[in-house]
């Protein structure tokens, strides 16, 4: 069956938003009704004999109408909570939705259900009768029969799609607080399904419209009679304060040290708003007799009067959830905030300090908070279809990705280590060591045997600096490692469309920080680079041994006066003691003889001395080269692995 | 008018209508809408 595309429906007790989705292409768009603004108000006003008004124009109307034309009118908010269990509720619900779909075809906007996939969002503790209702509701009202996806996952969904987090974070703990105009939702998603909901029915963001209308009588006396007797209370208190709402919350989110003021011609003006002033008002706020009436107009909840903090009131409503639900702060790894009213910037204050362990970066929200839970569901089909292609694809090129990307930065990453070892041996061990002892024994001679034990004494003075050598050398395989390995991971996701895990790869080259240490000094052989650097040694003292036992003689005839004379002794004592007392004995006397320093000079000369320093250089290059391998294969192994997991998590996001 | 005005509650054709807020244009063109509420008597 051809994919259709996606028609959404976050149908919410204020507000209820609408968006379209493509079929393929996860690019959801919100559905603007005109007046610029996500979304329609969850309202109908039923009018005699006229076709009911829906939305903000409904509670306009209803508001400015006179007593003499508000007996022909009748406004219906807050249903939708009621659908399960109010015909009356039903039929408000029915008729609303159907009149947003009459409104479309009005305006000409491409909205027909009949040839979209058609869903709607769901609160995450709606049960079967809720499902049910919304169903009966949803076909009646010309939408076809829908499929339904849990409101908060519709948020979490949203910011993938954006890339703003990972396929991994997703499925980690995600809270999603959905505060907006008249409701405040908590929802804890794990592994992307809400394992628990709370929330409160009449915490909202018109409390605060009702905060800036008592705020604007007192700064301008006599002005609530005057708007009475001139028929604006209603657009000056709703309207226009909510203008000025929503223009003091922006500045005060870049600002809070400054003052606001705003003038609204024939209404008064607001003076000098601080955030100071905001913060006491919203601390001792009293509902007006306004907005209590407004709550009395819909079905079941009312607010009584009587003082209360608002921001205690969202911090309650937070942390009592959080703590009935046996919810620990650790178990959150994300906060996604959506709704208007998510803008006020004491909302993320309040989230950073009941949850303080979360990083700033980790509270997400959108430029338009607004619709992201109907965009966000619209986007489902779409993002699934993504996702089994980008899975497909990343199981297909993850062999040449290895092998090609991975594979030569990993080997030029140990090569960068290697480098750096080598270096600090040639230098240290050889030039300040080995070097002196050498050019010593050249100028003022001795036995081989006493060179042998001055030589070994060199390299094992140096080894408490070799092994931090190595320990300051190995966090650079890995920290250069991750950063580039993370890079180029993100550039081939992000070829793909998605978010590079969040999780690192559970690597350490400190084996006291961590338990999956797979580097350390041991795992790079720090005995086994001393048995290199000691057989390079002893490699040399065995051949001049050997030179001497051997031919001897012939070379130090040959080279002039002094070895005539040496040569010959030596050759004598030699053949002497190798026919009287065999081999061993004679390379124990010649490691003993005590050589004169022209005989010394004569057999290490510069040209061995050099060939000595690129033998022990090239000897332990080949050394960490094969110490290094098991160590590279196992990095692979974890790029691998965190492929793989996302593949796994991709499939779980399909299962959504 | 509808193109320079947006208004506020429900305003048909014939209605008489109070201007809250100037439109903002700039060349003839419209940057902000304007409101207007109908006048009830």
């Amino acid at each position: 069956m051809t994919p259709r595309p996606v028609l959404s429906v976050d149908f919410g007790t204020t507000k209820t938003y609408f968006s379209k989705c493509p079929a393929e292409d996860p690019s959801p768009v919100s559905v603007d009704f005109g007046d610029g603004r996500d979304g329609l108000l969850t309202a109908i006003l039923y009018r005699d004999g006229k076709d009911p008004l829906i939305g903000q124009t409904a509670l306009d109307e209803f508001g400015e109408a006179t007593t003499g034309e508000r007996a022909g009118l009748r406004l219906v908010t807050n249903f939708k909570p009621e659908i399960a269990l109010s015909g009356e509720a039903r039929t408000a619900a029915t008729d609303y939705l159907a009149a947003v779909l009459a409104e479309a075809g009005r305006q000409r906007l491409d909205v027909d259900p009949s040839v979209r996939q058609v869903l709607f969002g769901v609160p995450s503790e709606a049960d079967d009768g809720y499902r049910a209702a919304l169903k009966r509701v949803a076909e009646a009202a010309g939408y076809g029969t829908p499929e339904f996806v849990d409101e908060p996952k519709g948020a979490l969904l949203y910011h993938l799609k954006q890339r703003e987090i990972s396929v991994d974070q997703a499925l980690g703990g995600v809270l999603v607080v959905d505060f907006g105009g008249g409701t405040c939702d908590f929802a804890l998603l794990e592994g992307g399904r809400v394992t628990h909901s709370w929330g409160d029915m009449l915490l909202g963001g018109r409390l605060f419209d009702d905060l800036f209308h008592q705020w604007l009588l007192d700064q301008n006396p006599g002005l609530e009679e005057d708007l009475k007797a001139r028929g604006a209370s209603y657009f000056v208190g709703t309207y226009l304060c909510r203008e000025a709402k929503e223009f003091f919350s922006r500045s005060q989110a870049r600002d809070r040290t400054t003052a606001v003021s705003k003038v609204f011609p024939r209404y008064g003006r607001f003076t000098d708003l601080t955030w100071e002033e905001f913060v006491e008002r919203g601390t001792h706020y009293s509902p007006s007799r306004l907005i209590r009436q407004a709550f009395g107009a819909g079905a079941g909840n009312t607010l009584s009067d009587g003082e209360r903090d608002l921001f205690l009131w969202f911090r309650k409503s937070l942390t009592e959830g959080l703590r009935s639900k046996g919810i620990a702060n650790e178990r959150i790894t994300i906060v996604i905030l959506s709704g208007g009213s998510s803008l006020w910037p004491f909302v993320p204050d309040i989230l950073k300090e009941e949850l303080p362990h979360l990083e700033d970066q980790a509270i997400l929200r959108s430029d338009r908070p607004y619709a992201v839970i109907s965009m966000g569901i619209s986007v489902l089909p779409a993002l699934k279809r993504k996702f089994a292609r980008v899975r497909d694809a990343l199981r297909e090129e993850l062999p040449v990705f290895i092998d090609e990307e991975i594979r030569p930065l990993l080997e030029s990453r140990c090569a960068l280590v290697e480098d750096r070892i080598v270096a600090w041996s040639r230098a240290t061990i050889f030039q300040q060591g080995v070097g002196p002892v050498l050019e010593r024994f050249r100028a003022k001679g001795g036995s081989l045997s006493s060179l042998r034990k001055e030589l070994k004494k060199q390299v094992t003075l140096r080894e408490a600096d070799l092994r931090k050598t190595i320990g300051d050398a190995l966090p650079l395989l890995l920290s250069g490692l991750r950063g580039e390995a993370r890079e180029l991971l993100a550039e081939w996701f992000s070829a793909h469309g998605i978010a590079l895990p969040k999780r690192d790869f559970p690597l350490s080259a400190d084996p006291a920080q961590r338990s999956d240490t797979i580097l350390s000094t041991r795992a790079i052989g720090v005995e086994g680079m001393f048995d290199a650097l000691q057989t390079v040694l002893g490699g040399l003292l065995t051949a001049v041994t050997a030179v001497l036992s051997g031919g001897a003689g012939t070379a130090l005839i040959a080279s002039g006066p002094v070895g005539f004379v040496l040569g010959g002794v030596l050759g004598a004592s030699i053949a002497y003691l190798l026919a009287r007392y065999g081999k061993e004995k004679a390379r124990t006397f010649v490691e003993d003889l005590n050589l004169p320093p022209a005989v010394a000079g004569l057999l290490i000369d510069e040209g061995r001395i050099a060939a000595l320093q690129e033998e022990l250089s090239t000897n332990l290059r080949a050394h960490l080269e094969e110490r290094l391998a098991p160590t590279r294969s196992q990095l692979e192994g974890h790029i691998q692995n965190l492929v793989l997991d996302e593949m796994n998590a991709l499939n779980e996001i399909n299962s959504f | 008018m509808a193109d320079r005005y947006t208004p506020f509650g429900l305003v048909e054709p014939g209605d008489r209508v109070t201007v809250e807020r100037e439109p903002v244009l700039r060349d003839e063109t419209v940057v902000s809408k304007g409101l207007v509420r109908r006048v009830r008597s």
